[in-house]
């Protein structure tokens, strides 16, 4: 069998024997670890590679998420209580695009693996979790509705 | 399909191929996910149905067994034996397959921690949710039942 074409059907794995099975299963996870990396590593440039993308203060509605461009790097925006706030839009997890997931309060939840992060801090939210924080940003508003967002100071 | 790129390669794409290869990618994703759950419930097709008897499992070792439909794990942590679903609570993982130390249980797919106890998740890489435990009674002869 070829791990690396992923053709296994159900039956083919309920007849390898018990030691071939647990080989089978090392392998495909292997392959499967490698695919994963993959698909991280084309989100991670695609947060970089899409377009320019200006997004003003009353574009945003309140409980919304968004993505704006703040040079290379795709940046969530969420507004809770009437104040915008701005960390990574790539999920810490697998760099999936956060302005996709949902907001409860302050919390954004990844769409894809449900990996949580308060949109103030960029903190992860549950605990014991092994992946990093996000990188919050300043946000300023300015009188014509457009917004600043620089690193925090 | 199974083609692999460097970081390089993948800069070197357009925006749109690289939308369309993410689609594609998460295409072959959901091939590969559906083959980890023919491994998985092989897995728990080959688990003993026979009861298990009390003086069978030691101390600090941990015992999977289908009781009807369910898979159950039996571990023995300082004279006392619980009980919990099989599946790990994140990826329905055997847990029968992780590690025990002290009253941790470790599931060898993600590294989702366990207290025995109580079943509270202690630490996951993804997302925490707790074990199903199982009440554990051990009947006249020996065997090892859930309640």
């Amino acid at each position: 069998m070829i791990a690396s074409e992923m053709n296994y059907s159900k039956e083919a794995v309920a007849q390898l024997a018990d030691d071939q099975l647990q080989a089978e299963w090392e392998k495909y996870l292997a392959y499967s670890y490698e695919r994963q990396r993959l698909r991280s590593l084309v989100q991670n440039v695609l947060r970089k590679k899409s377009p320019q993308r200006q997004v003003n203060a009353n574009d945003l509605a309140e409980g919304g998420l968004t993505a704006t461009k703040v040079g290379e790097n795709e940046v969530l925006l969420a507004k809770v209580d009437g104040k915008i706030y701005a960390i990574d839009n790539a999920c810490g997890h697998l760099a999936y695009p956060l302005n996709e997931g949902r907001l409860d309060g302050h919390v954004v939840t990844c769409i894809w693996h449900f990996a949580r992060f308060d949109v103030r801090t960029g903190a992860v939210v549950s605990a014991g979790i092994d992946f990093e924080n996000l990188k919050p940003l300043e946000v300023r508003v300015f009188p014509d509705n457009s917004l600043g967002i620089d690193e925090k100071s | 399909m199974n083609q692999t790129y460097t970081r390089q390669e993948l800069e070197a794409l357009g925006h749109e191929e690289l939308k369309k290869l993410a689609t594609e990618l998460e295409r072959e994703g959901a091939q590969i996910k559906k083959v980890r759950h023919y491994f998985i419930e092989e897995f728990w097709q080959r688990l003993k149905t026979r009861p298990l008897k009390a003086p069978e499992l030691g101390e600090g070792e941990m015992a999977g067994v289908r009781v009807g439909n369910t898979p159950v794990l039996f571990a023995k942590v300082e004279g006392k034996i619980y009980g919990f679903n099989d599946r790990c609570p994140h990826k329905g993982f055997p847990l029968h397959k992780g590690t025990l130390e002290g009253h941790t249980l470790t599931c060898a797919y993600h590294g989702g921690k366990f207290d025995v106890r109580d079943g509270r998740c202690l630490k996951h890489p993804y997302e925490t949710y707790p074990c199903q435990s199982f009440a554990v009674a051990v009947s006249d002869d020996g065997t090892i039942e859930c309640k």
